[in-house]
């Protein structure tokens, strides 16, 4: 497999959240706006790029019994350090997303790469593939942030670009809107999929 | 055995590495933590006391002593100077009264060279929505705009200020906790300036 493929199946063929339907949690709780998803999906993608690279560096020294514990503690440490760096430079986008982001530990995605991907590869494809996945991730995450905040609050990244009479459908920042949204972006991938099937 | 030893020694060097880059990025980012939690949990109440100043009040904080307690020990006080052309023209600082309806009230006070307030803003307070609440808006803290510390009691105790109706109890503590901060400006004035 090339180095371009590692990348590029984090973002359609595998796509996290929408196509492996893994790190739901995060996807459903911060993406009340565009910024918020972007936030949340970076502080991912640092911590999936770094633990990939370092398990990937130490799976033949790790021995197989202990491997979960170790991925633990390292990927523990590097949301350790997103949150601290957080903490002191972005303050506000700290506190919305409170405490999604020592939970970044628990994100299956994460070790879930670190099990599947960086465990059986080396550096460079383990990098393409945290950086893909990451992407994939912060994307999509963007993506439902942006649409609910659209439909929500009529702005986007803050601004206003809905026309003046236009009425915020406040569910759409409320839980319901996350699962709504998720489930019809969750549908219409499933129909092009579907689509590109039949033309193969 | 070996097997076993070996994980041990793995795990052990792993989290080893992990605390030592954990402490060294705590180092690293504590005075900008710091000043971030002051700027966005303290900081707005601080600047809403303090006015016409062109220093930045929370990166020139200082603590300062302000006498003893009754054990000996020393008491300290972090101090939020404005300045402007490098004279003092005011301090901001907390003080705070436990009586209050619903237990302890924080207030910001803003006091100028001459000893008179700037402002004050209530910064946590547990007091019930409604009456309580009153007390954290500027129809009741504007009244200390200006004043004399002479001045500083409820109307009813020959001040000058109304309290909120319905919540006698929460007026009284924040007139408590004034004439608490009113009383250590002498000791702090001297120290800052």
């Amino acid at each position: 497999m090339s180095i371009t493929k590692e990348f590029t199946k984090g973002l359609w063929n595998e796509l996290p959240p929408f196509r492996l339907v893994l790190g739901l949690c995060p996807v459903l709780a911060v993406t009340t706006a565009a910024k918020n998803g972007l936030g949340m999906g970076l502080a991912t993608t640092f911590v999936l790029l770094c633990s990939n690279i370092l398990v990937s560096l130490l799976r033949n020294v790790i021995p197989k019994k202990v491997r979960i514990a170790a991925y633990i503690v390292v990927i523990a440490s590097f949301v350790v350090i997103v949150e601290l760096t957080m903490q002191a430079y972005f303050y506000p986008l700290y506190k919305v997303l409170g405490i999604f982001i020592p939970l970044i530990v628990v994100n299956c995605i994460i070790l879930g790469r670190a099990e599947a991907f960086a465990s059986k590869n080396s550096v460079i494809p383990s990098m393409a593939d945290g950086l893909g996945m990451g992407i994939g991730f912060t994307l999509s995450l963007t993506f439902l942030g942006a649409i609910r905040e659209i439909t929500g609050y009529g702005t986007f990244f803050g601004m206003p670009i809905m026309w003046d009479s236009f009425q915020p459908f406040t569910i759409m920042v409320k839980p319901p809107g996350a699962f709504l949204c998720l489930g019809l972006i969750l549908g219409l991938m499933n129909w092009i999929s579907a689509r590109q099937k039949m033309h193969q | 055995m070996r097997d076993l030893i070996k994980m041990v020694v793995v795990l052990t060097v792993i989290c080893a590495g992990s605390a030592l880059i954990l402490s060294y990025t705590n180092q690293a980012t504590k005075v900008q933590r710091e000043y971030q939690l002051l700027k966005y949990v303290k900081g707005p109440s601080i600047l809403a006391v303090l006015s016409d100043y062109d220093n930045d009040p929370l990166k020139d904080s200082i603590v300062v002593d302000i006498g003893k307690d009754s054990e000996g020990n020393p008491v300290q006080k972090t101090v939020f100077p404005a300045r402007k052309d490098g004279k003092l023209i005011a301090v901001a600082y907390d003080t705070s009264d436990d009586k209050g309806y619903g237990g302890v009230i924080d207030i910001m006070v803003g006091l100028d060279s001459a000893g008179e307030l700037t402002g004050i803003a209530i910064m946590t307070s547990s007091e019930s929505p409604g009456y309580g609440a009153e007390a954290s808006k500027p129809a009741f803290t504007d009244q200390f705009r200006g004043m004399h510390p002479n001045d500083i009691n409820l109307a009813a105790d020959g001040g000058k200020i109304d309290a909120v109706s319905g919540a006698t109890l929460t007026s009284k503590a924040v007139v408590r906790a004034l004439k608490r901060a009113v009383k250590i400006f002498p000791a702090i004035k001297k120290e800052v300036s």
